[in-house]
């Protein structure tokens, strides 16, 4: 696997973690930088936490918890969704792995 | 006849499709997803069919519409109840879904009209022959059926020259089945003599065992949750949603532990309100002991059909591995010491049923039943050139009139797509797929008037495909939909940017400032960015050394006193609360709103200062300090370019150099005397009028000037290129700096700007220069032309001379490195003033930002 998303899905834990700890916001400028060098290397991570979840998104494999529901949203996500971006278009690198349960 | 080259291995929890092409097999990838196996699950949804990994998803949830391992009910006479379309489905049909879902993988645009499916070698004539319905079903003219342990061995043995003749044994342990098979090889002839088999071990299970006997474990005793596995394992428990996560971390231990003697688990949850992390190892040698029970189950099968066949270890000349599970080391190492049998490894044991049925596939010929004539064979490459797949003879695309309604630009996370259809229809379905494979609608009945949302990437142009199925899901290429919404662009509701958005940064290398575009032309509005620069020198708390954030609007490629400043933030020395040092970092989020108002806000990271301004862009601002520096940098081109053209006896281009020049200095005494405090409009005029003389200064000479100074940069960098291998010294950083400098190549000359130009032409003229500095025989040749001149050259002749032998004595030892410094001393000897030689301006203070 390409050494960058490797990097990023271990950077997106850290912040899963620390988000866990209540620090978000004083850590929020250097994700933000972080994020940011990624993207202008032409990497487009989603993070789909908190959407709703849609059957016909290929881009992530979902465990689905509970009793199925129309109205089903990301409630965890264990592997972020990640593109690279070419001249004018993009790449599914990995897709995402989540969890989804009734909102 | 015609080879059939394309061999697919349907298997029970995974399937693949591979050709057969000049001597190699190709491994087809899903365009969904891009994995070369596709979930053989299929999933009736209230409104589409489904088909792989998306379908998987739903298989515990929703079991009354969901299916898969249905491979194991071939040939029988069941029929699932599906509660969605409130009908039944045979085992055949479910397998026809996943052989149509592999002909998708085919990006070549080949027509798919024969095949070669891999069957268990367990499967009896009535599954065989169910298997080759399901083949028929989805559309192949001709299916050929092979037995999945005779494909793995020609996956292992097509490659070697070596005759094999003998018993071999095909161990298959996969994610969810087993299956071992005697094969023996007789003059050239291969058979399945005899298999073993359980439908319910593989790596799944190896994954429930890590999560139950190790992690649980684990989180009983620091939780001291009594009923964990209970709540975990039970269907809609209370730790359902952590079983999967778990789950997860099983598999990647498991994949870790074949290369490293332990695994870190590691992960945070929160279980009843509280915050746990656990941290925890898992040994090769823990993994192990938890699989053994499994795996000598399996061995015993082998040892069993060794009896059966009266056949000793010895008679068996190697194990050939396929399937996932086999990549673990204590399988092939469990295999090896407990039967003495030599292991073979030399093949990918996930691919290799698909690649042994494709060699297979290239042996075996088939009479395509619509020979085509040489007309339909330039229809077939125009298809293939188009890169549409065709499944289906043209006589057969029905009369469909398909109108879409969708804008083609647009800033929103999805766009609606309006279908609407008229002529016969029914049974036919539509399935929109993503090019990137991040969506897919999988197969949707098709009806007269429809919407789809469709998802967007940020930025990208988003390439949608659109295809129709006829009622034996065979593609109709004919009504192929291309749609393309390019997002973030030219939305046709927002208001876009007349000029590139600029700041201007410092350029140490050469004392001037340049231009970085921070918003493109024709963006849409509202726009926000932030960058992250550093400070590019040292600026003390109290000094009055300050930072300039100059933005500006015009054109990036032209000099910055070309374009419009809109807007300026000066943090001086003053206001810092600490001393800012030289590579700290500076922050900058700009934002320009819809009514054209910008915003700066500038965070000093080192003081942790912040510096908000907000300007309307009705007003200019100006940095007094900056003009000044601005002007000496135009008036010092306009002078070197002067020169040049006096040099050529351009006399034109020199008349009008000259009048410019005598223009632009009329302003340099009121320049020189305005001061920052100055409030009055004067540095807006002075400002102005400097922009303008700027620009005229450009286009003197017009095309003819640009093309001499493109031919200047295209030569200089040729040159480099030719002495740049002969260097012998700093090689790597002169390299660095060439592949800098012609990284840029397409944007210098796409400027079309003398400035630019001009500037990278010198650049590539200094590495020259610098490159020749650092190769030995050009340093040698230089010494001996500083050594003929004459003594009144010199400062002091006598001390040059005592350098002449220190010289000397260098080139004679070959120490080259002390030859250069020495050749340094010779220059600073000379009478000769080098700082007119240096095109750097002097005391350059710039924006401070780099």
């Amino acid at each position: 696997m390409d050494n960058h998303v490797q990097l990023i899905n271990q950077l997106l834990e850290i912040k899963q973690k620390i988000a866990q700890e209540k620090l978000e916001s004083k850590f929020e400028r250097n994700f933000n930088r972080i994020f940011s060098i990624f993207e202008e290397a032409g990497y487009l991570i989603q993070y789909p936490m908190g959407e709703k979840y849609s059957e016909t998104r290929s881009d992530y494999e979902a465990a689905i918890i509970g009793q199925e529901s129309n109205n089903m949203v990301v409630s965890q996500v264990i592997k972020p969704v990640i593109y690279r971006k070419t001249a004018d278009s993009a790449n599914l690198l990995q897709k995402g792995i989540v969890v989804v349960e009734k909102a | 006849m015609k080879a059939i080259n394309f061999g697919i291995d349907l298997g029970t929890t995974n399937s693949l499709i591979a050709k057969y092409d000049n001597g190699k097999v190709i491994l087809f990838k899903n365009p969904v997803g891009h994995k070369e196996s596709l979930a053989s699950v299929v999933a009736f949804r209230k409104d589409r069919i489904l088909v792989g990994d998306k379908a998987r998803e739903y298989l515990l949830k929703d079991p009354v519409n969901v299916f898969s391992s249905f491979k194991r009910r071939m040939g029988t006479d069941d029929r699932f109840y599906v509660v969605n379309i409130d009908d039944n489905i045979t085992p055949i049909e479910l397998s026809t879904y996943v052989l149509n879902e592999l002909k998708q993988f085919v990006h070549t645009g080949e027509r798919l009209e024969a095949v070669v499916i891999t069957i268990p070698a367990s499967f009896d004539t009535m599954q065989a022959n169910a298997t080759k319905r399901a083949g028929e079903q989805a559309g192949f003219q001709e299916v050929y059926l092979l037995q999945e342990p005779i494909a793995a061995s020609l996956a292992y043995f097509n490659g070697s020259n070596e005759e094999k003749t003998g018993n071999w044994l095909v161990y298959d342990l996969g994610g969810g089945t087993f299956d071992v098979a005697l094969v023996e090889i007789r003059n050239g002839e291969m058979k399945v003599k005899d298999h073993e088999g359980n439908n319910f071990l593989g790596g799944v299970d190896f994954d429930r065992l890590i999560v139950e006997e190790i992690f649980v474990p684990q989180i009983i005793k620091e939780t001291q949750i009594a009923d964990f596995q209970e709540q975990l394992t039970n269907k809609q428990g209370k730790y359902e949603k952590f079983y999967f996560q778990l789950l997860y971390q099983a598999e990647e231990a498991k994949k870790e532990l074949a290369h490293a003697p332990n695994y870190e688990v590691e992960f945070s949850t929160e279980i009843n309100g509280h915050i746990y992390d656990f941290v925890f190892t898992i040994t090769v040698e823990q993994f192990n002991q938890l699989i053994a029970s499994k795996i000598q189950e399996t061995i015993k099968m082998l040892q069993a059909i060794l009896q059966r066949n009266h056949l000793e270890t010895t008679g068996i000349s190697e194990i050939i591995l396929v399937g996932g599970s086999t990549l673990i080391p204590f399988v092939r190492k469990q295999l090896k010491m407990e039967t003495g049998i030599p292991v073979n490894t030399g093949a990918d044991p996930i691919t290799a049923i698909a690649v042994g049925a494709a060699f297979y596939a290239a042996n075996k010929y088939y009479n395509p039943k619509n020979q085509p004539d040489s007309e339909e064979d330039l229809d077939n490459l125009l298809m293939k050139i188009s890169g549409s797949s065709s499944n289906i003879s043209p006589e057969k695309e029905p009369q469909l009139k398909i109108d879409l309604g969708y804008n083609k630009m647009s800033r929103e996370d999805e766009e609606v797509l309006l279908v609407r259809i008229s002529g016969q229809m029914e049974k036919y379905t539509y399935r929109l797929v993503r090019s990137d494979g991040g969506f897919d609608t999988g197969l949707v009945p098709l009806r007269s008037k429809f919407t789809e949302f469709l998802p967007l990437l940020p930025n990208v142009a988003n390439s949608f495909s659109m295809r129709i199925f006829d009622e034996n899901r065979s593609e109709l290429p004919a009504l192929a939909q291309q749609i393309i919404i390019t997002h973030g662009q030219y939305s046709i509701s927002g208001q876009p940017l007349p000029k590139d958005i600029c700041i201007e940064i410092d350029d140490k290398e050469n004392n001037v400032t340049r231009l970085e575009v921070i918003f493109e032309k024709n963006s849409i509005l509202p726009l926000k960015k932030t960058l992250y620069r550093e400070i590019s020198k040292t600026i003390e708390k109290g000094s009055s050394d300050n930072i300039i954030i100059n933005i500006l609007e015009g054109d990036r490629f032209a000099r910055s006193i070309s374009n419009l400043p809109i807007g300026c933030i000066e943090i001086s020395g003053k206001q810092l609360t600490s001393n800012l040092i030289k590579g700290s970092d500076i922050e900058i989020q700009i934002m320009i709103s819809d009514n054209r108002e910008l915003s700066v806000e500038a965070f000093l990271v080192m003081t942790r200062q912040e510096f908000k301004n907000v300007f309307s862009i009705s007003e200019k601002h100006i940095n007094i300090a900056r003009l000044k520096e601005q002007f000496t940098t135009l008036e010092s081109e306009m002078r070197t370019a002067l020169k040049q053209f006096n040099a050529e006896d351009n006399d034109i281009w020199s008349i009008q150099t000259e009048n410019l020049l005598r223009e632009l200095a009329s302003f340099g005494d009121d320049l020189a005397k305005m001061k920052e405090k100055d409030w009055s409009d004067k540095r807006y005029v002075i400002a102005e009028d400097i922009s303008r003389i700027s620009q005229k200064f450009d286009k003197i000479g017009g095309y003819e000037r640009l093309e001499n100074l493109q031919s200047e940069y295209l030569h200089n960098m040729e040159l480099v290129e030719q002495t740049l291998p002969s260097a012998d010294i700093e090689k790597e950083s002169l390299n660095a700096r060439f592949r800098r400098l012609s990284e840029n190549t397409n944007q210098v000359l796409k400027s079309r700007n003398p400035a630019i130009l001009k500037r990278a032409a010198e650049q590539l003229d200094d590495l020259y220069w610098d490159i020749l500095s650092n190769t030995h025989s050009h340093l040698v040749s230089r010494f001996y032309i500083l050594k003929s001149y004459k003594p009144d050259m010199y400062k002091n002749y006598h001390l040059a001379q005592s350098i002449f032998t220190k010289a000397e004595k260098s080139i004679e030892d070959g120490r080259y490195l002390d030859l250069k410094r020495i050749l340094n001393d010779l220059y600073n000897l000379m009478t000769i003033d080098w700082s007119v030689y240096d095109r750097r301006p002097e005391n350059f203070k710039g924006t401070g930002i780099s």
